[in-house]
């Protein structure tokens, strides 16, 4: 490099000999303006040379040397920029010939003693410079040699102005700019201190966070003050979020706390939703976790990769990544905890040895029994959680786990082989350990508990939680429900009555109290016997629920009308017309449903006994005469507005199912009145189809639907009507495909907001389907090929044979499972009397409950249980015995306790009580 | 979980007298009259860490439905504020700048 800069040196001598001194100082003029200052040095030089002592000359030299000295500062070479300057020095001609310019640039350049005695030297002979003490201002704020100032004239701003700066300087240092501003409050606009006036209040709006009127003061701060490019910086702060994140990044020193922490997070999070990125991410999350927790980072790093876990799994990544990424951060014990963890939650291929073993490191967790016998209880109770909640495939895991019911179930408390009782036995267990633990009674209470002994686990638990919270009423409520299962409608009285003791102003007791109640009264009002019912109606109407009164009410009009023989008109007149208009027609809605369940389900017997009991002048056909009511009352009532018809017509309460066998009313409105439907607006109508439809109005209400479509305008209604109309259409119209093709393209064509309501809308559609086509609405898929359903069935089939290797291994794997009581009702039940048949046909349903739990077959899908259905042929004996069981619920209304894996399995429906 | 126990000041370990001090000591300076977002975050903070429980199932359970909005809370969960800095710290900054 020297040598080619030697020969550039040379050639420009040889090039230059040449030239005339004019011409020389011209291409020396025209090399510093082109910002070549070393070229022009030699140039100047050598013209300096040539024509001895020269003003211009020399000014020209100065010049180049200044700009040489800014150039080789700029590149970091100070020392060889403070030897140019010296040379500058020398060309320098006297400060009162400076220009304007000049003496800026003389200021800039040389060091203070220098520049304020130059510029003394230039106020003896011009006046003072507002720029030119600007910038000396900026250099006595960073260097404080004040005693310099003498140099010049005690009139000059410069120094007139510097005692209310000196005062100012301590608190400024100690960062108390408002102390700072008042002792600037001298200092005018025109000061050459005017710029740390105005820097001193934008630092006080900056702590102020009034960052708009930070912004407008630095605005106005000129380049040379020294702090200019972090004024220009924290400027920023006020444009926008991301903006303000990129200030604290670049001047982190203005900040305590996590200053990057957000950013750092977002980094972090899209690196674990790429998956494959997470094991470089060490440093990051090290450094974010002492970002935020610089005394304990590992719980910080903990917490964070647990949920940098739970978002690997969500997006389906393979844990490889995050697993080293944790053994690189955590010990081991915090790293074999948040594996278990992750075991316990992705259920695996065996929850129950996850759960176990994540159990069983508790205790070097929480050395305290007490909140280690918490812990225990939280994992049980999130082992039940989960598994409630599991698809098929992973019930299926927890049937094959043997392992870990044989080495953990102890700790589980497991007992039983049976699925419904075992997650039964899980969240007593739970309940044991920790008996506060209300989402573990909570779970207690929701659980499926078909047969008998699960429903005395569950009575036995919210006992002991009556006795574990004395002031507590839901125990009794739901204690009471469970006395309603086993019929038990004087206990369920007196555990409410208990409630009631507990809590007497709470709704949810009283409206239970009464419905209980209610259902005593139903119950003997259908034994024939009055002088029960009757004090249990008075007893349910003097508890004064808002919410059942008008339930009372019919069923006190049922009871004057059934068991009293009290004319049905007159009881109209009396009980009914009296009230307002929407009461009416809840009340003659109500006795058309009931009344209608009655002559369903009543066999020939009691309905002659019925009729003997209303000893009546009363109509030969109580429901039809209440109809042609109904259809009066309706009509008077047009005024009624959307909200009150979408009450009116809504299904009643499944909490209602023991005193209505009959819940929706809407067929009634229907019929009476087939344009009601119209008179709900279209955003309240869409949701409330499915809620109400059945086979019986499908077309009225297909036909409301098409109505809608033509003066529909909005694109979103327009979509999910046309939805609505397909799906309508194809339940009317079994096996159009091309209807199918439609559905498709309507799911597709939706977007946003609206799939959502589709799906949702489809979701709700499909317990009005059957088969495959529920399956699709189930799935809002309606181009799921026949091969991969087949394909499913196939999967299921294997799994459910993997331990026989035969596919109908839960059959053959209970072999042994014998029902007893069949054979007993096979052989005597035609003797028997009809009590005593039932109640064997009771324990032969619980003994077919228990098989299809230890079968594994709870929660399987419909269709696979059609399937395994008919995989079983006539020469099966187990569909012997099954078709013989079967036979057995045929003159009996038993059939509609059983499960519906046992339907499906017994009758070929779920919907079926009989063969 | 664990941003609950940021916002209020305290160790992740913190124990329930701990807590409950903190917070009495927190709404007494933050009061929802005078600062009512403040209290809301506090308010919200404590009730969501004051029973045992929940923070046993903190320490062994954190499976959440939506983990990156929890880690987003995390990080905004310690407060970023605004230190008081001096003239000589700010021209030392842009001297090394």
């Amino acid at each position: 490099m020297a040598k080619k800069k030697k020969n550039k040196k040379s050639s420009i001598k040889k090039t230059v000999k040449n030239l005339s001194l004019e011409q020389m100082i011209a291409r020396g003029k025209g090399e510093l303006e082109a910002g070549r200052y070393r070229d022009a040095l030699d140039l100047l030089k050598m013209a300096d040379k040539q024509a001895g002592p020269s003003e211009a000359v020399h000014a020209l030299l100065y010049q180049a040397y200044l700009r040489r000295e800014a150039q080789l500062r700029e590149k970091g070479l100070i020392e060889e920029a403070d030897i140019v300057r010296q040379q500058a020095a020398e060309y320098m001609p006297p400060p009162e010939q400076f220009s304007p310019e000049g003496l800026l640039e003389y200021l800039k350049t040389f060091p203070l003693e220098e520049a304020m005695a130059g510029y003394g030297r230039y106020l003896a002979h011009n006046g003072s410079d507002g720029a030119a003490e600007a910038v000396l201002a900026g250099q006595l704020l960073c260097c404080r040699q004040w005693a310099l100032l003498d140099q010049v004239d005690e009139e000059t701003p410069l120094r007139r102005d510097a005692p209310a700066v000196i005062a100012a300087m301590a608190p400024m240092d100690q960062g108390q700019w408002e102390a700072a501003q008042k002792a600037l409050a001298p200092i005018d606009r025109e000061s050459p201190y005017a710029a740390v006036r105005l820097f001193c209040g934008a630092m006080v709006a900056f702590y102020r966070e009034n960052d708009r009127r930070m912004a407008r003061a630095l605005d106005l701060i000129p380049p040379d003050f020294p702090l200019y490019d972090l004024a220009q910086t924290l400027k920023s702060l006020n444009r926008g979020k991301e903006a303000a994140q990129a200030v604290r990044t670049e001047l982190p020193f203005l900040w305590e706390g996590p200053v990057t922490a957000e950013a750092d997070m977002e980094r972090l999070i899209r690196k674990a939703e790429q998956g494959n990125k997470l094991a470089g991410a060490k440093r990051l999350l090290w450094n974010l976790a002492q970002s935020l927790d610089p005394e304990a980072p590992q719980q910080v790093c903990f917490y964070i990769l647990s949920k940098l876990g739970d978002i690997c799994q969500q997006q389906g990544h393979p844990p490889g990544q995050w697993r080293q990424l944790t053994r690189s951060l955590l010990d081991e014990k915090s790293t074999r905890l948040l594996f278990r963890k992750n075991e316990l939650f992705t259920l695996s291929h065996k929850p129950f040895s996850g759960a176990g073993r994540f159990i069983e490191i508790l205790e070097q967790w929480f050395p305290d029994p007490d909140d280690r016998d918490i812990a225990h209880a939280q994992v049980l109770v999130q082992l039940v959680s989960s598994l409630r909640h599991a698809d098929p495939l992973t019930l299926y895991a927890a049937n094959t786990d043997r392992s870990g019911l044989e080495n953990y179930g102890e700790l589980l408390g497991i007992e039983s082989q049976s699925r419904e009782l075992q997650l039964l036995e899980i969240i007593t267990k739970a309940l044991e350990l920790d008996p506060d633990n209300r989402r573990a009674y909570e779970l207690l209470t929701s659980l499926p508990r078909y047969s008998r002994p699960a429903k005395k686990r569950v009575e036995s638990a919210l006992d002991r939680m009556r006795q574990h919270f004395p002031r507590d009423p839901l125990p009794c409520l739901d204690l009471a429900r469970i006395c309603y299962e086993k019929n038990a409608f004087r206990q369920a009285e007196k555990v409410l009555k208990e409630a009631m003791e507990r809590a007497p102003h709470d709704n949810r007791v009283i409206d239970q109290h009464a419905l209980s109640l209610l259902i005593a009264a139903e119950k003997n009002i259908r034994r024939h016997k009055p002088h029960l019912s009757g004090p249990d109606l008075e007893k349910a109407e003097s508890l004064g629920s808002h919410r059942m009164a008008l339930f009372v009410a019919q069923k006190q009009i049922l009871f004057a009308y059934i068991s009293l023989g009290r004319d049905l008109e007159t009881l109209m007149r009396e009980q009914v017309d009296p009230r307002p208009g929407v009461e009416q027609l809840r009340l003659l809605s109500l006795m058309i449903l009931d009344l209608q369940s009655w002559d369903l389900e009543e066999s020939e017997k009691g309905a002659q006994q019925m009729k003997l009991d209303s000893k009546a002048k009363n109509p030969p056909d109580p429901v039809h005469f209440l109809k042609k009511r109904f259809a009066r009352t309706l009509k008077d009532a047009n005024g009624l507005g959307a909200q009150e018809l979408l009450q009116l017509m809504a299904p009643l309460d499944d909490t209602l199912a023991p005193i209505y066998s009959h819940r929706n009313p809407a067929p009634l409105f229907i019929r009476a009145d087939p344009g009601i439907l119209s008179r709900i607006d279209t955003e309240s109508a869409i949701p409330f189809y499915p809620r109400i439809l059945t086979p019986s109005i499908r077309q009225p209400i297909l036909k409301d639907v098409q109505g809608r479509r033509k003066s529909v305008r909005s694109e979103k209604f327009n979509q999910l009507l046309a939805f609505l109309e397909m799906v309508l259409k194809y339940l009317s119209d079994k096996g159009n495909a091309g209807l199918l093709e439609q559905l498709q393209g309507l799911s597709e064509e939706a977007q946003g907001p609206t799939r959502e309501e589709m799906r949702r809308l489809s979701r709700n559609l499909a317990e009005h389907a059957q088969g495959e086509f529920a399956e699709r609405l189930e799935a809002f898929d309606f181009q799921i090929p026949d091969l991969s359903r087949q394909e499913m069935i196939d999967v299921i089939l294997d799994r459910i044979a993997s331990e026989e290797g035969d596919a109908e291994a839960p059959f053959d794997e209970n072999e042994d499972f014998s029902f007893d009581i069949l054979d007993i009702l096979l052989e005597h039940g035609d003797r028997m009397t009809k009590e005593t048949f039932e109640d064997h046909l009771s324990d032969l349903m619980d003994e077919f409950e228990r098989f299809i739990d230890s079968a594994g077959l709870r929660g399987v899908p419909g269709f696979l249980l059609t399937q395994l259905r008919k995989n079983m042929g006539p020469d099966d004996p187990f569909y012997e015995e099954i078709q013989e069981i079967a036979k057995l619920f045929q003159n009996t209304r038993l059939g509609t306790r059983l499960s519906r894996e046992a339907r499906i399995l017994l009758f070929g429906s779920k919907k079926k009580t009989r063969l | 979980m664990l941003e609950h126990f940021f916002v209020l000041g305290l160790r992740p370990d913190a124990g329930a007298s701990e807590i409950r001090n903190r917070y009495l000591e927190l709404v007494k300076k933050y009061s929802p009259e005078q600062s009512p977002r403040e209290f809301r975050r506090i308010n919200a903070a404590y009730e969501a860490i004051k029973e045992k429980r929940e923070r046993i199932a903190h320490q062994i359970l954190s499976l959440d439905k939506r983990p990156e909005e929890s880690l987003r809370q995390l990080a905004r969960a310690r407060p970023v504020q605004r230190r008081r800095v001096g003239l000589k710290t700010l021209l030392q900054a842009q001297k090394e700048e």
